[in-house]
C-alpha cells in the first residue's frame, strides 16, 4: 500500500517535469536557424516555392499559435504529423521506439551477464592474475570509442566471418534479436567496463566487512556468503550506476543505430533535428524524458528489494 | 577461499547460459529469412531475383508534382515514363513513349505520336484523358519545384489515345528537354482519384515504368516489384528492388562488402578508392551534371572590387583542389555549366593558380596585406570540408585569411537564403538537360541573389539570356551562352573548379546499373548473377 502511494506520488511529480521539458524543447527547436521548409528545399531555394511550403507547413503562424496548437493536440493524445515522412508522429515514434527499447534491453542484459561475474571475479581475486586481466580488459573498454568498436565488429563478424547481418533489423522476432547482438554489444561495451570496475571495488570493500567475517565464522556456506552477503551489498551502488548507464545507452543509441542501420528512435531524432521536423523532435524528446523518469523510479523501487533498510517515501508519507 | 570456487562455478554457469542463448539465437537467425540479397536466383529464372540498394536517406514524397529532393526524384524513372527521356549517359533527348514527333513551323507546337496499346502497371489502358490530366495537373501547380519545366506550355490537347499536342507560349530550345521531367510522365488519373491528393504522396503514381511500388516502411526501406504489364517483353530483368536506408557512409560500404546490399549509393571518394582493390566490389562512377564553384558575394566590402575577385580567381588552382580531395574521381571545371552540356564553353580554362599575378592584383586594389573573409560551409560533408581547407591554403598564399564558417545543413541553407555570407561553395546539378533553369537562378535576382553573388546582372546580359532561352538554332544558342559564361569569367563572381560524378559502388556480380547524368535510376536491365 505504501509502495503504491509512493509510486503514485512520484508519477504525479513527473507532470511538472514533463511540462517544463515540453516548453523547453519547443523553444529550443525554434532557436535553431532555418526551418523544415528550408530543409526540404535543399540546394535550390526558389522564394515562391519556399513561401508556399512555409504556408503549407504552418510555419507562418506565430510562435504562440504554434505552441497552443501543439499543446492542445498533445492533451488529446495527438502528437502531430511528421513533415518529413508525412505520417502521424505517434505511429512513427512507437515503431521506432520498439527497436531502441529492444536494443537497450539486449545491451543491459549483456552488461549484467558479462560485467557482474567478471567484476566479482576481479574483486574476489584482488591483485591476482584474473584481477589484472579483467582490469586490463575494462580499461580497454573505457578507452575504445563506440563507433570504432561498432565498425570493427561489423568488419570482423559481419563482413569477414559473415555470422551476423551488417544492417537493418529483419522482419521476424528471431531476426530482430539476431541483428541486435552486435549493436547491443557495442552499446554495452563501455558500460561493461564501467560496471566491472564498480563491482570490483565494491566487492573488495564488502569482502572485508565485519558482517562477512561474522557470516563466515557462523559456518555459512561460501555460496550463501557470496550471494547473500557480498554480492547483495556490493550491488547497491552498482544499481544506481546501471540505471544511469541505461539512460546513457538511450543517447548512445543515436550513434549505434546509424552505424548498424537500425530504424530506432536515435536515428529518427538525428534526422528530425536536421530536417527541422519539430513535431517529431518534440515527441522523441518527451519520450526520452518519460523513460528517464520511469527508469529512475524503478531504480528507487529496486533499492528496497536489495536493501530492506531503505524505505520508500520516508516516514512522513 | 572456498566461496571463490563457487563463485567461479556460478560465473561459468552464467557464461554457459549466455552461450546457449547465443547459439539458440543463431538457430533462430538461420531459420529466418536468409540475409543474402539474391535469394531465388538459383532457380535459373533471372527475373525471380532481388537487388538491394543502400542509400543515405529515404524518400519522403512520391508525388511527382509536389516532391523535392534527389531521394525522391531519382525514383520516378522506375515508376513513370514520359513522351521523351534523356539518354542513359548524356543530356541527349531520346524518344520514350512517343515514338516520333512533328514540330510546327513557328516552333511552338509539338505533335507527339505515342506508341499503341500502352498499359499502366495495373493493367488499365493509357488514355488521352490520362495524358491531358497529367500535364494539366503539373501546369496548375505554380508552387511546384518543377513548375519552370512546364511554365512555357500554353495548352495540351489529346485528340486520341496516341496523340499528344503540346503548344508552348513561345518557341523555346528547351521544350523537349523540359518534357523529359518526371512530373509529366503519364500517370493514371483513375488511381489518383482513388487515393486522393494527400495519399498520393505515399502511394505514388501508377505509371508505365518498369517497376511498381510494393512496400514502403518510411525511414527504413521501400521495395519495388517488376511491372507485369511493362511495354518491353522480358524487362525488367530483376523481379524485386529494395531501397534500404543506411545513413552511415562507412556502414554502407561495409554492408556492400558483406553482401547485405548489392549497390551502395552516395559513396565518399575516399571509400571508393579503398574499394578499387576489393575482390567482390567495384566503384561505379557515372558522369553527372554537378559542378562545384565558389560564389563571391559582391556586396562584401572587399569582394565588391572586381580586381579583388580576379585576384582570388587567380589564387585558386582547380587541379590542386581535385588532386587533394577527389582521389582522381572528379574533374576540373571552368564554367558553371556542366561539361556534359553542349552549351558549356570549354574555351574557358579551369582556374590555374598564378600567385604572383594575384598578389599584384591585390596590391593594385589597395590590399597589399590582404584581408579576412569568411567561407560559408555545409558541415558534416567530408568533401566540402576538405575542399574548404585547400582553398584556405591557396588564398593564404596571397595574404587573404579565410575563416571557415561551418554550419549544420539547414542552418547553412538559412544563411544562404539571407545572403549572410562572404564566399560560399555552391553546387548545381541539372534536373533536365538544359541550362535554362540554372540561368534563371542566376539572372532572376530574387530567386537566389544571383546565385549568391549578390549581383544584379546588367540589362544587356539579361537580354542575351532571354535570347538564349528562346533561340532554336543550337549553334547560335551556344554562342549566346558562351557570351554569358565569358561575362561571368570577366566579372569573376563565380570561381568554378570541379565537376563531380555520381559516386556509387556495386558488387561485381551486378550488371546493368545505370544512373543518368540527371541522377535518375534506370533499372530496366539491372541484374545480379551468381
Amino acid at each position: 500500500m505504501e509502495t503504491l502511494r509512493y509510486v503514485l506520488k512520484r508519477v504525479l511529480q513527473m507532470i511538472p517535469v514533463l511540462i517544463v521539458s515540453a516548453i523547453a524543447i519547443f523553444l529550443l527547436m525554434r532557436l535553431l536557424p532555418g526551418d523544415a521548409a528550408l530543409a526540404t528545399l535543399g540546394d535550390k531555394i526558389d522564394p515562391e516555392v519556399y513561401a508556399a511550403l512555409r504556408e503549407e507547413m504552418g510555419l507562418n503562424q506565430s510562435l504562440w499559435t504554434q505552441f497552443t496548437v501543439w499543446v492542445f493536440a498533445l492533451a488529446q493524445g495527438d502528437l502531430g504529423t511528421s513533415v518529413i515522412y508525412k505520417i502521424p508522429v505517434a505511429g512513427l515514434v512507437a515503431s521506432r521506439m520498439q527497436v531502441t527499447v529492444l536494443l537497450a534491453v539486449v545491451a543491459v542484459v549483456m552488461t549484467v551477464v558479462i560485467a557482474l561475474p567478471l567484476g566479482y571475479l576481479a574483486g574476489a581475486k584482488k591483485g591476482k592474475l584474473p584481477d589484472v586481466v579483467v582490469r586490463l580488459l575494462a580499461l580497454l573498454g573505457l578507452a575504445a570509442p563506440s563507433f570504432w568498436v561498432g565498425l570493427m565488429l561489423l568488419i570482423v563478424f559481419g563482413v569477414r566471418l559473415a555470422i551476423f547481418p551488417t544492417s537493418g533489423w529483419g522482419k521476424t522476432m528471431g531476426e530482430h534479436f539476431w541483428s541486435l547482438i552486435l549493436p547491443g554489444f557495442t552499446l554495452a561495451f563501455a558500460s561493461i567496463a564501467v560496471i566491472i570496475r564498480n563491482v570490483r571495488s565494491n566487492v573488495v570493500e564488502v569482502r572485508n566487512a565485519d558482517y562477512v567475517s561474522f557470516g563466515r565464522s557462523k559456518g555459512l556456506s561460501a555460496w550463501a556468503i557470496s550471494t547473500g552477503y557480498i554480492l547483495r551489498n556490493a550491488l547497491i551502488p552498482t544499481t544506481t550506476l546501471l540505471s544511469m548507464r541505461i539512460i546513457g545507452m538511450l543517447s548512445g543509441s543515436v550513434v549505434i543505430e546509424n552505424i548498424f542501420g537500425l530504424p530506432g528512435i536515435g536515428s529518427l531524432l538525428v534526422q528530425a533535428v536536421t530536417g527541422r521536423d519539430y513535431a517529431v523532435v518534440q515527441a522523441c524528446v518527451l519520450v526520452f524524458v518519460i523513460i528517464t523518469l520511469v527508469v529512475n523510479l524503478l531504480t528507487d523501487i529496486l533499492y528496497t528489494t536489495l536493501d530492506h533498510r531503505i524505505k520508500l517515501g520516508g516516514n512522513e508519507a | 577461499m572456498d566461496h571463490l570456487q563457487l563463485s567461479r562455478r556460478n560465473f561459468l554457469k552464467g557464461g554457459a547460459g549466455f552461450a546457449a542463448a547465443a547459439s539458440l539465437a543463431s538457430l533462430v537467425g538461420c531459420g529466418g529469412e536468409p540475409v543474402t540479397s539474391s535469394d531465388g536466383a538459383g532457380s535459373g529464372d533471372q527475373a525471380a531475383s532481388k537487388i538491394v540498394l543502400g542509400r543515405p536517406v529515404d524518400s519522403n514524397n512520391l508525388d511527382p508534382v509536389t516532391c523535392i529532393g534527389n531521394e525522391n526524384i531519382f525514383m520516378f524513372n522506375l515508376i513513370v515514363e514520359g513522351l521523351v527521356k534523356t539518354a542513359d549517359d548524356s543530356g541527349d533527348i531520346e524518344p520514350c513513349l512517343a515514338e516520333k514527333w512533328d514540330v510546327s513551323d513557328d516552333g511552338r507546337t509539338y505533335t507527339f505520336h505515342v506508341m499503341e496499346g500502352l498499359k499502366f502497371s495495373d493493367g488499365s489502358d493509357v488514355t488521352a484523358e490520362d495524358w491531358k490530366w497529367t500535364f494539366e495537373r503539373a501546369m496548375a501547380a505554380t508552387d511546384s519545384h518543377w513548375y519552370s519545366c512546364v511554365e512555357n506550355i500554353e495548352s495540351v490537347e489529346c485528340p486520341d489515345d496516341t496523340t499528344v499536342i503540346v503548344t508552348t507560349k513561345e518557341a523555346a530550345a528547351s521544350t523537349l528537354a523540359n518534357l523529359s521531367i518526371f512530373e509529366v510522365g503519364v500517370q493514371s488519373k483513375a488511381h489518383f482519384d482513388e487515393v486522393g491528393e494527400e495519399e498520393y504522396v505515399n502511394a505514388g503514381p501508377v505509371g508505365t515504368g518498369p517497376y511498381v511500388l510494393d512496400e514502403w516502411v518510411k525511414g527504413e526501406y521501400m521495395t519495388f516489384k517488376a511491372n507485369p504489364n511493362y511495354r518491353e517483353e522480358g524487362l525488367p530483368l530483376t523481379e524485386e528492388i529494395e531501397f534500404r536506408v543506411v545513413a552511415d557512409d562507412n556502414s554502407r560500404v561495409i554492408q556492400l562488402q558483406g553482401g547485405d546490399i548489392d549497390v551502395a549509393d552516395s559513396v565518399p571518394f575516399a571509400s571508393l578508392q579503398q574499394l578499387e582493390g576489393d575482390a567482390n566490389c567495384s566503384p561505379q562512377v557515372d558522369p553527372a551534371t554537378m559542378v562545384y564553384w565558389i560564389s563571391l558575394n559582391t556586396q562584401n566590402e572587399y569582394l565588391s572590387n572586381p580586381q579583388v575577385r580576379e585576384a582570388l580567381y587567380q589564387a585558386t588552382d582547380a587541379q590542386e583542389i581535385i588532386d587533394m580531395t577527389s582521389y582522381g574521381y572528379a574533374e576540373t571545371a571552368g564554367s558553371v555549366i556542366s561539361a556534359t552540356s553542349e552549351y558549356c564553353d570549354t574555351s574557358i580554362e579551369p582556374p590555374v593558380a598564378d600567385v604572383e599575378a594575384a598578389k599584384k592584383l591585390l596590391e593594385e586594389a589597395g590590399y597589399p596585406d590582404g584581408f579576412e573573409i569568411s567561407l560559408l560551409l555545409r558541415g558534416g560533408n567530408a568533401l566540402y570540408e576538405s575542399i574548404a581547407q585547400v582553398i584556405l591554403d591557396q588564398w593564404k598564399k596571397i595574404g587573404v585569411t579565410v575563416n571557415i564558417d561551418s554550419r549544420e545543413s539547414t542552418a547553412y541553407s538559412q544563411a544562404r537564403n539571407e545572403l549572410d555570407l562572404d564566399v560560399v561553395i555552391s553546387g548545381w546539378s541539372d534536373d533536365v538537360p538544359d541550362p535554362t533553369s540554372l540561368m534563371q537562378f542566376i539572372f532572376d535576382y530574387d530567386a537566389a541573389f544571383g546565385y549568391y553573388s549578390g549581383m544584379q546582372q546588367p540589362e544587356e546580359l539579361q537580354e542575351v539570356n532571354r535570347q538564349a532561352t528562346v533561340e532554336l538554332d543550337v549553334e547560335k544558342r551556344k554562342e549566346l551562352y558562351a557570351q554569358i559564361q565569358q561575362a561571368f569569367r570577366e566579372e569573376a563572381i563565380f570561381i568554378p573548379f570541379m565537376s563531380v560524378p555520381w559516386a556509387s559502388a556495386i558488387r561485381n556480380n551486378v550488371t546493368g546499373y545505370i544512373q543518368t547524368p540527371m541522377g535518375n535510376y534506370r533499372f530496366q536491365e539491372i541484374a545480379v548473377t551468381e
